[in-house]
């Protein structure tokens, strides 16, 4: 009966009246990003980040997961009304959710989604609740050899699981491991990179530089796009009701969804973009029709829905039990709580039981918050569709600028956020994600100081990492994942130059 | 002659160049031993791993089809002007001044009526005070000289 005991502690904090603001601001600004495409969930969440630095510790951390499971439920909106995903994760939904709405079931779609979403954070919610305290016990005996591996293993995962090349990723993950070398070594004293710069002592502003890369490097992309010219038709409520046949052929792909994105979003480096895709392509497998996908299947967006929310929720499953962050996202969370004081680590549940079930407690609550924000007040998300981008942007801009003031109350940040700004659009014109980056440059302190009392333990003998089985296996699965990324690679490189070969000799 | 994949290939050089970049001018810090690593050590390491990183990004884009770069430089260009804009002038204009300011600047890019114009940047003004100054607390000067 533990487990009722500290989910009645956890009901304490989440139902106190300011944790309860918190977390519908959180979960309301999270709706807010997630419908609008091109702002997403990490340019929200680092935008509040200064807010959450004058709050308690729990309260922001509520606040900013509200963001994080908030964005996932607003994500599927423009996806199903305008074609065009409103964050990464949502992508899936665009193929059988527009053309619903072609076929006048835009209201059927959304309200299919929005379940479809409770359903699989819930079901996130319980692999968390049933499995963060073990894992953490676990986490327990773990040394600085066993630290570095597994947060090599989670670079080296984010790096080579998002899409595009896997080469291209590991740079991403290296040059953030290089920009968390910025500022003063805690082991030295010295400080180092700061080319003369007094503000860059205390190393790259963690704000700036999420906002540099997520905020600024997408407002100048989407100015007079012509995605976010698009207008969506209105949507009342009662045409969300679906019929009979449309929710019971949902069911089951809620469910399957659920598990592929609870299970696999646990693992670091996998993010709600590849679950959802996978419990697509699952789906479109065990259909008795497959043809059917693509041209508006309820099981086609009703199991990745499930997915991406599910693989939110546990997604806090390594961060609060381990203190490594799967993804971007997470490492900026964490990156809050250690600002406030809170090393994030095996000790965490034991140490802020609080915090923990708190937090748990209040993603039960933030997400029945969000059904009800998303079926009755849909219109409200609707119009919001509709205003032009240009009216928002300008403030986009302000408050980043403001906001990355707040935080040090220092002009030269926000000079910082310009110059981050344009190394962000650039790695977007380049093609280049910049989400393994910031991963890298939160991990990047840790991993040098695990790294060093690693050696310093073995004196120097770097077999300290597969004399110990755990971080044996960690390395070993990190060189697999590498074998692979190599080999595809490779594979892809040669067809590249066939077809290259045969265009120049057909010219 | 058919276009190579022009992103990866200066992409590529680009990361190679940062990482030949770390990697010597990490060189003035001491590097230590292994047992007792330097305040260099990590990073001139990590220095090189990118520029082979960068290679390997580059090399195979040699031998693959691309598109050429779009850059919207108008774009870039007036919104880091309005960042730098709203830097300058936060502290002897005012939050409210700066902010407005900042959008105007941000919003030559594109077509919208002045009268239009105008009213979004005041309003952007009017709320960044509103949220920052009264609900936040900050302590900045709303208008020129006010304190």
């Amino acid at each position: 009966m533990d487990l009722m005991n500290n989910l009645m502690m956890g009901l304490q904090v989440a139902l106190q009246p300011m944790t309860l603001a918190y977390c519908f601001l959180g979960v309301f600004l999270g709706t807010v990003v997630g419908v609008l495409p091109g702002i997403g969930a990490l340019a929200a969440i680092s935008l509040l980040l200064p807010i959450s630095y004058h709050i308690p510790p729990t309260e922001a951390i509520v606040m900013l997961a509200g963001v994080y499971y908030g964005a996932q439920y607003g994500g599927s909106t423009a996806s199903i009304l305008l074609n065009l995903p409103g964050s990464p994760s949502s992508a899936v939904t665009c193929l059988d959710g527009y053309p619903m709405t072609t076929q006048g079931k835009a209201g059927v779609a959304l309200f299919l989604t929005t379940i479809a979403s409770l359903v699989g954070a819930m079901t996130g919610l319980i692999i968390l609740v049933l499995f963060s305290p073990v894992i953490s016990e676990f986490g327990l005996e773990f040394g600085p050899a066993e630290y570095f591996s597994m947060m090599a293993l989670g670079l080296v995962a984010a790096s080579s699981m998002s899409s595009g090349s896997a080469a291209k990723g590991l740079c991403m993950v290296v040059l953030g491991l290089l920009l968390g070398m910025v500022g003063t070594d805690v082991n030295t004293g010295v400080a180092r990179f700061h080319f003369a710069i007094p503000e860059l002592t205390d190393g790259i502003n963690l704000v700036a530089l999420a906002m540099g890369l997520f905020g600024v490097a997408e407002v100048v992309r989407c100015i007079n796009s012509v995605e976010t010219a698009k207008v969506p038709e209105k949507v009342t409520m009662r045409s969300m009701i679906p019929s009979r046949g449309d929710f019971m052929a949902s069911i089951k792909p809620m469910i399957r969804g659920s598990a592929i994105g609870s299970a696999l979003g646990a693992l670091p480096g996998v993010g709600p973009s590849i679950t959802a895709f996978l419990s697509y392509a699952v789906e479109k497998r065990v259909a008795r029709d497959p043809s059917r996908f693509g041209k508006g299947a309820v099981e086609g967006i009703a199991a990745p829905e499930s997915a991406n929310n599910a693989a939110v929720q546990t997604a806090f499953v390594p961060s609060l039990s381990l203190g490594i962050p799967g993804d971007a996202v997470m490492a900026v969370m964490l990156g809050a709580l250690i600002i406030h004081g809170i090393q994030p680590g095996p000790m965490l549940i034991t140490e802020q039981p609080g915090l923990f079930w708190g937090l748990v407690v209040s993603f039960i609550i933030g997400n029945i918050m969000l059904v009800i924000l998303n079926i009755p007040t849909i219109g409200l998300w609707v119009a919001l569709l509709r205003i032009p981008f240009a009216w928002m942007y300008p403030a986009i801009l302000v408050f980043v600028a403001m906001g990355v003031y707040s935080v040090n109350n220092n002009g030269f940040d926000i000079y910082l956020v310009a110059a981050l700004g344009v190394m962000g659009y650039a790695l977007m014109v380049l093609r280049f994600e910049a989400a393994p980056l910031l991963l890298g440059y939160i991990l990047g302190p840790l991993m040098e100081e695990n790294l060093r009392r690693a050696m310093l333990l073995s004196r120097g003998d770097p077999s300290i990492f597969i004399d110990r089985p755990i971080s044996a296996g960690l390395l070993a699965v990190t060189g697999a994942l590498l074998a692979w990324a190599v080999w595809s690679t490779v594979r892809r490189s040669i067809v590249a130059k066939r077809a290259l070969d045969m265009a120049e000799g057909s010219v | 002659m058919k276009r190579r994949d022009t992103h990866d290939l200066i992409g590529g050089l680009l990361m190679s160049a940062t990482g030949v970049f770390f990697a010597l001018y990490g060189s003035q810090y001491a590097m230590g031993t292994a047992a007792r690593m330097g305040p260099g050590y990590f990073p001139i390491v990590l220095g090189w791993m990118l520029a082979v990183l960068g290679i390997l990004v580059a090399l195979p884009a040699w031998w693959r089809q691309g598109n050429a770069i779009r850059v919207q430089w108008k774009n870039l260009f007036w919104s880091v002007a309005s960042l730098i804009v709203f830097a300058a002038a936060l502290k002897p204009l005012g939050v409210v001044l700066a902010a407005f300011g900042a959008s105007l600047v941000a919003l030559v890019p594109t077509s919208m009526r002045l009268s239009t114009r105008l009213v979004v940047c005041a309003a952007i003004g009017g709320l960044t005070a509103l949220i920052f100054l009264v609900g936040l607390q900050m302590t900045l000067p709303m208008w020129p000289f006010s304190n």
